[in-house]
C-alpha cells in the first residue's frame, strides 16, 4: 500500500439540502413533470441515505450516491406505472396510433411513408431550439398522449446509462417488444412535436 | 450517389437485401443503441443512400433526443419552504437516532 491515503468521500447529512437539494429537486422534476412527486421523491431519497449511511463506502462522491438513490426511486416509480397504468386496457389502446396512420400496407409496395404523415422538412432555426421553456410544455403534452407504459419505456430510455436490456427486466418487456415500443412511441412523438412545436 | 453507395447498393440488392420505409425506421432508432447485425446495417446503409424521407426522420430523431437531454439538465430550484421541512425532517432523523 501506498502511503498516499485513497481519498474517502464522507458524509455530511446536516449539508445535504444546501448543497444537493436543488439538484436532486431538477433531476426528478425533468423525468416526472409535476412537482408534488419530485418533492416526495428528493424526500424518501434523503431518508433513505440516512437509513443506509452505515453502508457508505466513500467510493463514490456523496453526491454521485445520493444520484444513484434517487434514480433508483424513479425507475420503481416508472415500474410501478407500467404495471398498474392508471389507465384501462381500452383508454390505453386509444392513445395508439397505428403502424397503418404512418405507413402504407396495402398495394404493391408496403411499409412505405403515407404522405401525408411522412417527416416534413423541419425549418428549426438555433433561436427556436433555444426556446426550451415551450420546448418543455410541448414535450409533457406529447409525452402525455402516449400510452402510459409507452411514456415509462420512453422515459427510462433518457435516465442517463440505462441501457435497453436493463429497461427491458425493469418493465418485464421483451426486448422485441422494447423495439417496437420505442419505434412507435418516437413515430407519434416526431407528430406531435411536428403539428406543436415546429410549426409554433 | 458515389462509388462507395454504389457498392452497398449492389451488394444489398444482390443479397435481396431490401427494406421498406417501416423497417428502415425502426432499425434507425435501434442503431441509436445498438450494433447492428451486419446485413442489417448494409441494408439500412443502402436504404438510406435514397430515401428522403426516412433521412429527414434521422435528422428529426436525433434533433428530438438531443432536445430531450438538453432538457433533462435544466436546473429548477426547490421552493424555500419545501427544503426547510426537508431540514427540519433530516435533522429530526439524524439526532433521535
Amino acid at each position: 500500500m501506498s502511503d498516499v491515503a485513497k481519498e474517502i468521500s464522507i458524509l455530511n447529512p446536516e449539508k445535504w439540502i444546501d448543497s444537493y437539494a436543488d439538484y436532486l429537486y431538477s433531476f426528478a422534476y425533468n423525468r416526472v413533470s409535476d412537482e408534488e412527486t419530485a418533492k416526495d421523491l428528493v424526500q424518501e431519497t434523503f431518508l433513505s441515505a440516512l437509513k443506509a449511511r452505515d453502508g457508505f463506502k466513500g467510493e463514490a462522491s456523496e453526491k454521485t450516491w445520493l444520484v444513484s438513490i434517487l434514480k433508483r426511486k424513479i425507475i420503481d416509480l416508472y415500474r410501478k406505472n407500467a404495471a398498474h397504468p392508471q389507465q384501462s386496457f381500452e383508454e390505453s389502446e386509444q392513445y395508439k396510433v397505428a403502424y397503418s396512420h404512418y405507413f402504407t400496407e396495402l398495394g404493391f409496395i408496403k411499409g412505405e411513408w403515407n404522405k401525408t404523415t411522412a417527416p416534413k422538412p423541419w425549418n428549426v432555426s438555433e433561436k427556436n431550439s433555444i426556446e426550451q421553456k415551450e420546448f418543455k410544455h410541448i414535450l409533457a403534452q406529447c409525452l402525455s398522449k402516449l400510452p402510459k407504459v409507452w411514456s415509462s419505456v420512453f422515459a427510462l430510455k433518457y435516465l442517463e446509462e440505462e441501457e435497453s436490456e436493463n429497461i427491458c427486466k425493469e418493465l418485464e418487456i421483451t426486448s422485441s417488444n422494447y423495439w417496437v415500443i420505442i419505434h412507435r412511441a418516437k413515430l407519434q412523438m416526431r407528430e406531435c412535436l411536428e403539428k406543436n412545436w415546429i410549426k409554433a | 450517389m458515389t462509388s462507395d453507395e454504389k457498392n452497398i447498393a449492389y451488394f444489398s440488392k444482390s443479397m435481396g437485401w431490401n427494406l421498406c420505409c417501416k423497417q428502415a425506421t425502426y432499425l434507425l432508432l435501434k442503431q441509436e443503441e445498438k450494433k447492428l447485425s451486419f446485413k442489417e446495417e448494409y441494408a439500412l446503409k443502402f436504404h438510406m443512400s435514397f430515401c428522403k424521407l426516412c433521412k429527414a426522420f434521422k435528422r428529426q430523431s436525433e434533433m428530438m433526443n438531443e432536445a430531450i437531454n438538453k432538457n433533462l439538465q435544466q436546473i429548477i430550484l426547490m421552493p424555500k419552504i419545501e427544503k426547510d421541512n426537508l431540514k427540519a425532517l433530516i435533522n429530526s432523523n439524524l439526532y433521535n437516532n
